[in-house]
């Protein structure tokens, strides 16, 4: 049943996938999120903060993502956090499968590549 | 005023050219984002996630009647009589009508070539001098 949930998962765009990825670790506010996607991508991908907010307000609306309210301890400043939900995290495990199915198909086709010459 | 000032007012433009509800909700959280971020990824970047973002969020609004009547006024919601189609389809013709004769008027039709009609005019008295050389006294080539 799982893996015919994950035939029918749309690949999520690169933003999408980072800022799930960025999430799926810790809580973080928009900052976070941006500093995570440098770190994870090795700085190759960078997220603006228009891109950032319209992928933010589109997994808010899917429910993949939830947000709640937070005072800095050291500025006391309000920040609002973000949560991955445990629909977000069904669904970027189910596109992460998706790939590694990928990269299984890719890398025998290679080394039957490399067989042949 | 420095240039980061100057490309944070412009920032502060382009949050306010997003839709009411989207700014309302992230503007402040874009603007501190992007005080942050500016130095490492470059004005020109930034300012054009920014215009890029505003046009993704109008591309993206819902434009249902509601919303629209706001913008461009009511628009009709109930369906389409078949009187009111009927008077539209006649309409359309004739103006489709008026825009043809309009062209073909202010636009010449090529006209036929008058050596055509000679040599039509010589074939026929090539015939008459071959069927009554002794009448007929114009040479035929």
């Amino acid at each position: 049943m799982a893996h015919a949930e994950n035939e029918t998962v749309t690949p999520l765009p690169a933003a999408t996938l980072y800022v799930l990825l960025a999430l799926a670790s810790e809580d973080r506010h928009g900052y976070g999120i941006i500093q995570e996607v440098s770190r994870l991508s090795s700085a190759t991908y960078r997220v603006g903060s228009g891109t950032l907010y319209d992928n933010l307000k589109k997994l808010l609306h899917l429910e993949w993502v939830e947000d709640y309210e937070e005072q800095e301890s050291g500025s006391g400043e309000t920040r609002r956090m973000y949560r991955i939900t445990d629909e977000g995290r069904r669904i970027l495990a189910a596109d992460v499968s998706r790939m590694k199915r990928i990269v299984r198909v890719a890398n025998r086709m290679l080394a039957d590549e490399g067989g042949k010459a | 005023m420095t240039w980061l000032h100057c490309a944070r007012r412009i920032y502060q433009l382009l949050l306010a050219l997003h839709p009411a509800a989207f700014r309302e909700r992230f503007a402040q959280e874009m603007l501190w984002v992007f005080d942050q971020t500016v130095a490492d990824t470059g004005v020109c970047r930034a300012l054009a996630d920014g215009i890029l973002s505003a046009t993704k969020q109008w591309a993206a609004n819902d434009m249902t009647p509601s919303v629209a009547d706001g913008m461009f006024g009511r628009l009709p919601t109930q369906s389409v009589s078949p009187q009111f189609l009927a008077q539209a389809v006649v309409l359309a013709a004739l103006v489709a009508l008026g825009f043809f004769k309009l062209l073909t008027q202010s636009v010449p039709l090529p006209q036929t070539p008058k050596h055509f009609e000679v040599r039509r005019a010589s074939w026929g008295l090539c015939d008459a001098r071959k069927r009554h050389p002794q009448r007929v006294a114009i040479p035929c080539e």
